[in-house]
């Protein structure tokens, strides 16, 4: 018992710097909804000033922390300025990214400043012996220690939740918008809590240093394991974060002393991350309304003429140039299929990921350990490492499936750091301390071995990149490309149109982890022995930097960041060109990630594809780009009874919603015939959008929804769309980094899962049958077939909203405001369009409208909403001049002391109030 | 001529979202003490106009002016320097109390509850379990509470029920004449602003049309319904006759580029351009754009 006692009072140091990191991070949090990654490294670089000037120029302890304090706050400051604020509306995969940029930087400068070895520092605190009773003692720091930690919680909760500058974080961090409505400066107090943040860090560094040891990268990975704190205590809570990262620091030498699992105990904070956000029910507390915003991506097309000319220029320089380029460009090439799968996965699926490069190490330890104990040939372990990859991938998906943007941008590296210190860094598992001896590589019998033959191991890694390329190029063009982009646009939307958002989510993951693990394998046998230490989850976290800067929504994105990597082509141009850079590369590159992301957001290659694609519109060389009608529709048969829907009525039964206290929808019924247009009307929150998402299943409701017979009331939205209820949304909702042909193929396209697996061989174009051709007709929208959604005028984006949804060809189509905002003659060519649906198609339509000369011409029904109730119902003349109708029209005005104005405004206040 | 200088002077200002203009030319005046209010359909630009002058969004030309002085200074400074706004989103803190939401902007909760003594049970609320009544009163009482010179109000009325909105557009009124406050309210129910304000601007398709006293504008309600206040403004026609302009401007570089071309060759002037053959124009420009993309199939 004392021994336990013992060990958990030890735990106190490292407890009290992850209270102390927890607070750093949950300030800057708070103040500016960034995740800071940063936040180690500006406290590292305080630290080193504040050794600087106490022990070269023998200042007080007191005034060098002063100092050291004053740097670190200094430095947050500025990163909020000059890195953070001209981000503040980029994608927050951007943002972390920009933090990291930050990271790199500023450890670079530390290092060339201070050089990277460790340093032993005294302890300012004292550090006799404390008796605490028995046998029980313990160095009087850890108390003192912990003591700061509580004293400095208590005194940030106090600052939160008493005084002024609380009370405005607060605001701002609810809404920047509404805090400078009543004169708060949202930069201000981004500015100030960033500063807070770091200083607080820095204290925490100084205090903490002589426990841990002076080096540079030691802070940086104490604070990612404080995110395991902040996290538990939501980003928000002070005490609790305190008391969740002592703990955190005593369970974890615990279990280091007491579980003999090599490194559990380190690993222990991201396990409880990974189980915290898993098996968390709720909602999380990250704000994600930035998440709105993504990197823009590619179409996946691959010219196949410049991919040739680009090989060849590769293999001759492989052939021609000295081993050590060779191995650069191998290196490059590796790395490029690496950010190939983050291109996948983040770029196209829209799921951030930091642990690629944690799965690709495990891919490689698969292979590497096959080859070692089993001997088994290369090529072999080679599919082995990447099959064995796929179900780790699916294991990373599962949080995927509830968690987003950030959140699972930290549960991934969680699973990644945890795979690092309990596998890639035990011996036991790795082969020892030699590493895996895996010799050379061999295609059949060929000695490709990068040792002997360097340039057969590179074109080999080429040959594999091109073969990675072409396959996350069918994919991306395929079936299975146009649901991942429309999950990442738009869950909600992607479910409306019948696709498996699950299934979707772990289909990038598996594929993802697949390409990962073919470029760590590659990566790790270009040695003959394996050394797994290098696949640290820092690294990942670093690729993805490299996918961005390099352009994660483009395949030609991958190639452009593994130019950068360490150890690749970039690095050895520098090292060639200049001989002493070897200390600045990762300055440079630091300072180089900033300098992209605060330029181009969407990456390298993203400003490239613009400019070529200038080039390709205005000479005549784009005739691929545009796609013809004729092209893409399948031979016609007898249209006319094709194009019929099975005819199908929707029945609703007291459909009731309920928002918390609030009943948005109060117990509805009604029946929506086929061939009908019934048009739903009511005042501005009366429940209208409600009642179709309850109908489309985005909203639970009580009641009963029923298509023909089949009761659709537990369905999911993604199951009710297949059973033929399609919707549009009164946002539009559409996909807008792709061409109007694949938002209305992502519709028209078969749910099958099989097009997952073989579109990566052979992606098929639709062939859109009649019924879809009619309604791109009918939508006027045959000649803008390979316009991106982006560049359409704001009438069409309508349209094709509406197009989309009857592309599924659907027996009951629900349409949320298809009207609003377009000019009374779009207005009316709308209605005629809608008219022809139920009357030539044999739809049922419920339409949601404002505009009442849209509903009057076109429906042949009305039903009214107001305070979620129904109150009237019939044919539109007779809706129109029903007493209460008008009264709920009129709303406040009937109240008014003009007793004739309610009768002479019938239809002007119907027209008008609404 | 006044005597007093206008609290508020708008000069020819144009103003829009991202490039994409949607009010122009507008020249609005709010003297001390006085209630003013913006109507017009929906899409008018009367929520544009307001934005604009409280500096949430930049003016893409002309001027604002606070007492006579140009001001090009963020929203908050200017809230910080007396001006109040409330808009129709209710500006409420949702997570923090209603006392934390009436000290957030710096003034006393006395004070507001002297506005709102009916707030004063439900201080210890949060700001997100208040009803919309209770939300945009916490706003009024808030914006009211820190003594601005000018008070800009952006659909206070939205979904609120009557009673409420005698309530707050009386409290409006009541800070005008008791503080000499200015106010500038954007409203939807015109007759019931009308009967607080003292004037009105009628704004539509981003213009101001129309300046009346309030009384008069009462009067003429029912002809200025029907002609202006009925259904939505239609700037998306706008926007395409923006288009419109711009492809006959590219027309017309072209025709330009032609002339110069043939007066070279012909050493004589040669206009081919007419104003009136603008739709040929467009139409050959359209049947041009066609021929390229046939083409390059």
């Amino acid at each position: 018992m004392n021994e336990i006692i013992r060990f958990a009072l030890l735990g106190l140091g490292v407890g009290a710097l992850y209270a102390f990191g927890s607070q750093g991070l949950i300030v800057v949090y708070r103040g500016t909804g960034v995740l800071n990654f940063s936040l180690g490294a500006t406290a590292i670089a305080g630290v080193f000033v504040q050794w600087e000037l106490q022990y070269e120029h023998g200042w007080p302890f007191l005034a060098a922390s002063a100092g050291g304090v004053a740097l670190s706050a200094l430095l947050g400051a500025l990163t909020h300025w000059v890195i953070m604020r001209p981000l503040r509306r980029a994608s927050s995969l951007v943002r972390v990214i920009a933090t990291l940029g930050v990271l790199i930087t500023v450890q670079a400068g530390v290092v060339i400043r201070y050089g990277s070895a460790p340093k032993q520092v005294d302890s300012w605190l004292p550090t006799d012996r404390v008796t605490l009773w028995g046998e029980v003692s313990i160095t009087a720091d850890r108390i003192i220690l912990t003591l700061i930690a509580s004293v400095s919680a208590l005194l940030l909760w106090l600052l939160y939740r008493a005084s002024q500058f609380g009370l405005a974080t607060e605001a701002v961090s609810e809404s920047e918008r509404s805090a400078s409505a009543v004169g708060v400066s949202p930069n201000q107090i981004a500015v100030l809590n960033w500063a807070l943040g770091s200083g607080l860090a820095a204290v925490a560094g100084i205090l903490v240093v002589p426990i841990i040891t002076l080096q540079v990268t030691s802070m940086t990975a104490l604070v990612l394991a404080a995110l395991a704190a902040a996290l538990i205590a939501d980003f928000r809570s002070f005490p609790i974060a305190t008391a969740a990262g002592i703990g955190l620091g005593i369970g974890q030498t615990l279990v280091g002393r007491f579980v003999d699992q090599q490194g559990l105990g380190p690993s222990l904070p991201f396990l409880v991350i990974i189980a915290f956000l898993v098996f968390r029910g709720r909602s999380l507390p990250l704000r994600d309304y930035f998440l709105r915003e993504l990197p823009m991506i590619g179409n996946g097309r691959m010219s196949w003429d410049w991919t040739i000319f680009g090989s060849l220029a590769v293999i001759f320089l492989m052939l021609t140039k000295s081993p050590k380029w060779v191995d650069a460009l191998t290196v490059s090439l590796g790395v490029s299929i690496v950010l190939l799968s983050i291109v996948v996965l983040t770029g196209y699926a829209g799921q951030l990921s930091l642990a690629q490069y944690s799965i690709a190490g495990f891919g490689a330890w698969v292979a590497g350990r096959l080859v070692a104990v089993y001997d088994i040939p290369f090529l072999l372990a080679l599919v082995a490492g990447v099959v064995a990859a796929v179900p780790l991938g699916l294991a990373f998906a599962l949080p995927a499936v509830r968690t987003r943007g950030i959140n699972l941008a930290i549960v991934t590296l969680g699973l990644g750091t945890t795979m690092e210190l309990m596998l890639f860094r035990n011996r036991n598992y790795t082969g020892g301390v030699q590493g895996t001896q895996v010799g050379n590589p061999d295609l059949f019998g060929f000695d490709i071995g990068s040792i002997n033959h360097p340039a057969r191991y590179g074109i080999f890694t080429l040959a594999m990149a091109v073969g990675a390329v072409w396959v996350v190029s069918n994919m991306r063009r395929g079936r299975s490309g146009r649901r991942l982009i429309a999950v990442r646009t738009n869950e909600r939307a992607a479910a409306a149109l019948g696709i498996d958002v699950r299934a979707a989510k772990l289909f990038a993951f598996a594929f993802a982890a697949a390409i990962a693990a073919l470029g760590g394998i590659i990566l790790a046998f270009r040695l003959s022995s394996i050394s797994y230490q290098s696949f640290t989850s820092f690294t990942s976290v670093t690729y993805v930097g490299l996918a961005l800067v390099g352009g994660v929504g483009h395949l030609l994105g991958a190639f452009v960041g593994g130019l950068m990597a360490t150890a690749g082509i970039n690095q050895e141009v520098l090292e060639s060109t200049w001989g002493g850079v070897g200390r600045w590369t990762q300055l440079i590159s630091g300072i180089a990630i900033l300098l992209t992301v605060l330029a181009y957001q969407d990456g390298v290659a993203a400003e490239w594809v613009k400019i070529f694609r200038f080039f390709k519109k205005s000479r005549k060389w784009g005739r691929s780009y545009i796609i013809e009608l004729a092209d893409v529709s399948a031979p016609e048969t007898d249209e006319g009874e094709l194009t019929r829907v099975p005819p199908m009525s929707l029945t609703m039964e007291s459909l009731t919603v309920r928002y918390g206290a609030v009943t948005a929808v109060d117990g509805v019924s009604h029946k929506v015939e086929p061939g009908r247009v019934t048009g739903l009307i009511g005042p501005n929150g009366a429940g209208k959008t409600s009642l179709i998402d309850a109908l489309s299943g985005f909203a639970s409701a009580e009641g009963r929804v029923m298509l023909n017979d089949v009761d659709l009331s537990s369905l999911s939205a993604t199951k009710r769309a297949r059973a033929g209820l399609a919707r549009s949304f009164q946002s539009l909702e559409l996909f807008e980094d792709a061409t109007v042909f694949e938002n209305i193929s992502v519709a028209a396209d078969p749910q099958d899962l099989t097009s997952y697996l073989r579109d990566l061989v052979w992606p098929i174009n639709p062939l859109f049958p009649p019924g879809v051709v009619r309604a791109i007709k009918e939508f006027r929208l045959d000649e803008d077939l390979h316009r991106d959604v982006k560049d359409l005028s704001y009438g069409k984006r309508r349209l094709l909203a509406i197009a989309r949804a009857v592309a599924m060809h659907p027996s009951v189509l629900l349409l949320d405001e298809p009207a609003a905002g377009l000019s009374s003659a779009e207005s009316a060519e709308l209605a005629r369009v809608v008219r022809r649906l139920a009357d030539d198609w044999g739809m049922a339509v419920l339409v949601v409208e404002h505009d009442m000369e849209f509903v009057m011409g076109v429906c042949d029904e009305v039903i009214v909403l107001d305070f979620g109730s129904l109150i009237a119902s019939g044919p539109p003349e007779q809706v129109q001049s029903n007493p209460a109708v008008i009264a709920a029209y009129l709303g406040d005005e009937s109240d008014d002391d003009d007793p004739d104005n309610a009768e002479r405004s019938t239809v002007s206040a119907i027209g008008g109030a609404l | 001529m006044t005597a007093v200088r206008p609290l508020l002077q708008t000069r020819n200002l144009k103003a829009g979202y991202q490039g994409r203009e949607v009010v122009r030319r507008v020249d609005l005046t709010v003297r001390r003490g006085e209630v003013v209010c913006l109507l017009g359909p929906n899409g008018a630009g009367k929520t544009t106009t307001l934005l604009t002058i409280a500096g949430e969004l930049a003016p893409v030309d002309g001027i604002v002016m606070f007492d006579n002085v140009p001001t090009f200074t963020p929203m908050y400074q200017r809230i910080r320097g007396g001006i109040g706004l409330v808009t129709e989103e209710r500006l409420v803190f949702t997570k923090m109390s209603a006392r934390d939401n009436l000290r957030i902007g710096g003034g006393s909760v006395e004070r507001a509850l002297a506005l709102f003594p009916e707030l004063e049970p439900r201080l210890s609320v949060r700001g997100g379990m208040l009803s919309g009544g209770e939300q945009q009163m916490l706003a009024l009482a808030r914006a009211l509470s820190l003594d601005p010179k000018l008070l800009l109000a952006d659909e206070l009325s939205l979904g609120l029920a009557p009673k409420i909105v005698d309530r707050l557009l009386g409290a409006v009124r009541k800070a005008a004449d008791d503080e000499g406050t200015g106010a500038l309210i954007v409203e939807q129910h015109a007759r019931k602003a009308l009967k607080y304000a003292d004037r009105m601007y009628l704004m539509a398709r981003g213009q101001v049309l129309l300046e009346l006293p309030a009384d008069e504008a009462i009067e003429r309600l029912d002809e200025i319904e029907e002609a202006y206040l009925r259904g939505t403004s239609e700037t998306e026609e706008d926007h395409f006759e923006h288009k419109r302009r711009k492809d006959k401007k590219k027309v017309w570089r072209r025709l330009r580029v032609r002339e110069r071309e043939l007066s070279r060759l012909t050493g004589r002037t040669v206009s081919t351009r007419r104003e009136q053959d603008d739709d040929y124009y467009l139409e050959i420009e359209r049947q041009r754009r066609d021929r390229s993309m046939r083409a390059r199939k």
